[in-house]
């Protein structure tokens, strides 16, 4: 079998292929900062004990309620010992043990350093949120009945970041971005940034991570959140 | 051991580094012998520039995680493909994101040129989202084989050595590809006929 000619070197393509292939550009090289950045995420891996990239996310048990004022009330369970298995039932369960605590507005949250320093040299930055942040906090609240389906897609998103995160922290990082700038002042903002810690710490983005823990130890300087952070942050074994 | 590096991760297995030696690497020697290799095949799949680095992150979590798993018999390269395969396609799942911002990015674009013709860039980017969206519809093991060979310009005995495929499997998968290609590029150009006429 011999080798067959290349479409724009005179192979034998229509018209509407070859006007969509001479818009391909060359592949972007990997560049030696975007190199050494990666060796450096890489090599972080290597001190950490393999079991612990199977490790379990403590379980985020999300209970939405109606009170009775019909007021849409949301309440944080999250265990402070690992579940007894990573089964689905065991995650969404709420947890007796767990420590309910009522959503509380915080005042603020610093914009965070910019995801451009990561990029690779040659990318175009991403865009920005689509609201600040430290902006939107203080947003009044959406319509109840807008807020039981936002809750809903915002329990979807956290799952499917949860699911990613020991696998796939890059992927995981996407959807809790994306939640970011879905839901800036959503219900479940606090456990998005836990997550986002979590998931900068395996990506190797320490400066990044600390950045986002101080924010939220910031609104919540006594919160329960306090110790799974620092737990995230190897302040604490897990 | 190689080059006085420690194989941390349990087991140690002894891996071929393609060049037929059978040595134990960790997942930063891997690195260091194949994230050209890694960053190529993400690109290829269709991974966003921008999205690169944290996608090629998420394959070497991988490979930490499984590496003992790894069969010695089989070849590196085409063990870390597979896994290039299953992370960019969690990355498509996140394909709305993308398809978000690129709409961001074309409507910047517009903004900056208002009042203007057309800008050469704003054609040139549109022009790479068409082909970026004829590309989204091959399967992938297809797509990696029609990129290289067609815009890349790596020839077929390459492609076959790079991939660990027999050549006979990279012909034919740049024939099926090839088929695909014009097929999903005739869609795009009735779906334009369709809604200009609309």
């Amino acid at each position: 079998m011999t080798e067959p000619k290349r479409w724009l070197e005179g192979g034998d393509a229509g018209e509407d292929a070859l006007a969509l292939l001479r818009a391909a550009r060359p592949p972007v090289p990997l560049g030696a900062a975007a190199r050494r950045r990666s060796s450096q995420r890489v090599a972080a891996l290597c001190v950490v004990p393999v079991a612990a990239t199977f490790g379990w996310w403590p379980a985020l048990a999300l209970g939405a309620v109606l009170g009775a004022g019909g007021s849409l009330v949301v309440t944080r369970l999250v265990a402070s010992d690992p579940p007894p298995s990573e089964t689905s039932s065991a995650r969404h369960a709420p947890s007796t043990n767990s420590t309910a605590a009522p959503l509380v507005e915080a005042p603020s949250l610093q914009q965070q350093p910019s995801e451009a320093a990561s990029l690779p040299e040659h990318a175009a930055p991403k865009p920005a949120p689509t609201a600040p942040v430290a902006a939107t906090l203080a947003a009044p609240p959406v319509p109840e009945s807008d807020s039981a389906d936002a809750l809903q897609q915002e329990i979807r998103l956290l799952e499917q970041a949860r699911r990613d995160l020991a696998s796939s922290p890059g992927a995981a990082r996407l959807t809790l971005l994306d939640h970011e700038r879905r839901f800036p002042t959503g219900h479940l903002r606090i456990e998005r940034e836990l997550l986002l810690v979590d998931a900068l710490v395996r990506l190797g983005r320490r400066t990044e991570a600390e950045a986002r823990a101080a924010s939220l130890e910031r609104q919540n300087p006594n919160s329960l959140y306090r110790e799974r952070l620092d737990q995230i942050l190897g302040k604490l074994p897990k | 051991m190689m080059g006085g590096l420690r194989a941390v991760h349990s087991g140690g297995v002894p891996i071929s580094d393609d060049a037929g030696s059978s040595k134990p690497l960790d997942v930063a020697q891997i690195h260091e012998l194949h994230a050209d290799f890694v960053w190529s095949s993400l690109q290829r799949l269709g991974i966003h520039v921008a999205d690169l680095e944290d996608t090629m992150q998420d394959v070497f979590v991988v490979v930490h995680r499984r590496l003992g798993t790894f069969d010695a018999s089989s070849r590196l390269s085409t063990w870390l493909f597979g896994i290039c395969l299953r992370v960019a396609s969690q990355y498509r799942r996140k394909a709305h994101r993308r398809r978000e911002r690129s709409v961001l990015d074309l409507e910047r674009m517009a903004g900056e040129s208002e009042n203007e013709a057309p800008d050469t860039a704003l054609l040139a980017r549109e022009a790479e989202q068409r082909l970026e969206q004829v590309l989204d519809a091959l399967e992938p093991r297809r797509r990696v084989v029609f990129v290289m060979f067609e815009i890349e310009s790596v020839g077929c005995a390459e492609i076959a050595e790079q991939l660990g495929l027999p050549l006979g499997t990279v012909y034919s998968r740049l024939s099926a590809a090839r088929t695909d290609f014009a097929k999903a590029a005739l869609r795009l150009r009735r779906q334009d006929e369709r809604r200009r006429t609309a």
